[in-house]
């Protein structure tokens, strides 16, 4: 699919790609329909490519070229590398700490998820209660992993 | 001091024997200036802009009337249910601003295409004396710097010296001027009664000099603090917007020290912190506008409480923390609060929410609501 039958099809309205407006230069416009046309190939939904293509648009004027396009042919994975270029701070310290969170001792069988929601990141925990003496237990460990969070 | 720089100057009927319009026509050159009736639908035109059409309405400027209420709670009030207000209200004698921010979040506030200045201020000050008179004991403090710088265009307008005059028959109201300039030569003959606090957004020279553009530079900002404090003004900081940028601790360290160089903390009414946020759809009008060279366009912002874009929360508190310790290390006399914040953020900033705070506990008290004026429309 290329990236004009892409719009069509999502019903993209030139509002939706205001982001453009900033893309003056022909040599950013020529990376931009590059990486459109790569994008479109791999038919995302329109969220997930309106959100791409405005990500790409940052990066191209902040010069990134060759980067733009590294694990191109898979979305996730194209989105979580372009993640990574616009956003380097944070991941770096949102893997700082998921992998000090994943060492804290949570309860036992407990499900621990970490994930970044809006300007915070931290996980979600779940875990199985069946009655009072699971939640001392699970109390017990918490304050274990608040000992080690102060 | 050179005069702020306008294209076009339009002033309505009702307007023209005002006093603003009297200086305008002595400071201005009369083939820039124009009556209203000459071009009625750019001065009525209200709607989203363009970044071409947002430059232009800062060069155009319209003097007029304002038909509804000056007095209003800040917009922070608004959201008490997810940060945490200092109370503070706003008078508005006009909209837009002659200089041009990066961040300034008029880009996405403002739908009038050009500049106002309302030249009914006795309307303005009416209001304020119905309010101050019906409460004279209330610490209410009263901002005119909200949708206008207060003083970068107060040599046209001289209304800093009928509002410290107002003030002075109300000692325990108090008035702020918030500015990024260094224009006060206009008022600092009136006599205070130290209720008109002088206040100046700060940041490090880098930060001015990439993104707060034609401000003045910080020295000329704090000489300019410097002489109010000499006449009996009371002075303040607000240290935000906080930008971060690679050697931020370096160039924010920079300027808690000259501050602390500069000012006695005694002398310094009260230093606010706020880190960089704004709405998420002003996103495309500031890359527009100032491209991607720029910290605040680059910077790695997130959706959090009033849905602003707004710096990962551990960022906000680890920069809040740093400048609190840098202040308190230099002297811990140094009064510091926080700006639209949640109370998370308070707690971690300073272990413990404003009201538990002495020092702070008079400006988050609740105060009597604003009542809704008529509207003259």
């Amino acid at each position: 699919m290329n990236f004009k039958t892409w719009k069509e099809q999502k019903k993209v309205k030139d509002q939706d790609l205001v982001f453009l407006n900033s893309v003056k230069e022909e040599l950013h416009q020529e990376l931009f329909a590059k990486v459109s046309e790569q994008m479109a190939s791999l038919k995302p939904s329109f969220t997930e490519g309106i959100a791409f293509l405005e990500a790409a648009s940052e990066l191209i004027l902040m010069g990134h070229t060759e980067q733009l396009f590294e694990n191109s042919t898979d979305f996730p994975a194209w989105q979580q590398s372009l993640k990574r270029l616009r956003y380097p701070q944070t991941t770096v310290r949102d893997e700082e700490q998921k992998k000090k969170f994943e060492t804290l001792p949570w309860p036992a069988g407990s499900k621990v998820k970490f994930e970044r929601r809006g300007d915070k990141s931290g996980v979600e925990l779940k875990v199985f209660i069946s009655g009072a003496p699971d939640v001392t237990k699970i109390l017990a460990a918490l304050e274990r992993v608040q000992q080690e969070l102060k | 001091m050179s005069l702020p720089v306008f294209e076009r100057i339009f002033i309505d009927e009702a307007s023209e024997s005002s006093d603003v319009a009297a200086r305008v026509r002595s400071l201005y050159p009369p083939e820039i200036i124009f009556n209203s009736s000459s071009d009625q639908e750019l001065l009525h035109r209200k709607g989203p802009m363009s970044a071409d059409e947002y430059n232009r309405s800062k060069k155009t400027l319209w003097l007029t009337t304002f038909k509804g209420q000056f007095f209003k709670r800040c917009p922070g009030a608004t959201q008490k249910k997810a940060l945490t207000c200092c109370n503070y209200h706003v008078l508005n004698l006009g909209s837009q601003c002659n200089m041009n921010c990066s961040y300034c979040y008029l880009q996405s506030y403002l739908n009038s295409h050009v500049t106002k200045i309302f030249t009914n201020i006795d309307q303005a000050l009416a209001e304020l004396k119905e309010m101050a008179e019906s409460f004279p004991a209330q610490p209410f403090r009263v901002g005119t710097g909200e949708v206008i710088d207060s003083l970068s265009l107060d040599e046209i307008t001289l209304y800093s010296r009928k509002l410290i005059e107002f003030f002075n028959q109300y000692p325990n109201w108090i008035l702020e001027f918030k500015t990024k300039s260094a224009k006060v030569e206009q008022f600092l003959d009136v006599p205070t009664k130290g209720n008109t606090t002088v206040s100046w957004s700060i940041n490090p020279p880098q930060v001015i000099e990439k993104e707060e553009h034609g401000t003045a530079r910080l020295h000329e900002r704090l000489s300019a603090a410097e002489k109010c404090l000499q006449k009996g003004f009371k002075i303040a900081f607000h240290i935000d917007p906080m930008i971060w940028h690679p050697e931020w601790k370096e160039s924010y360290s920079f300027l808690a020290e000259e501050l602390n160089r500069k000012f006695r903390a005694e002398d310094v009414h009260i230093i606010s912190l706020g880190t960089l946020r704004f709405q998420p759809e002003q996103r495309h009008m500031m890359r527009e506008r100032f491209g991607m060279n720029s910290y605040v366009t680059t910077a790695e912002m997130f959706k959090g409480e009033g849905d602003k874009l707004r710096y990962d929360a551990a960022l906000r508190s680890e920069m809040f923390q740093f400048m609190i310790q840098k202040m308190k290390s230099l002297n811990p006399k140094w009064n510091i609060f926080l700006c639209m914040e949640t109370p998370e953020t308070w707690i971690q900033s300073f272990e413990k929410i404003p009201m538990q705070m002495p020092e702070l506990r008079s400006f988050f008290k609740p105060l009597p609501q604003v009542r809704e004026f008529q509207s003259s429309d």
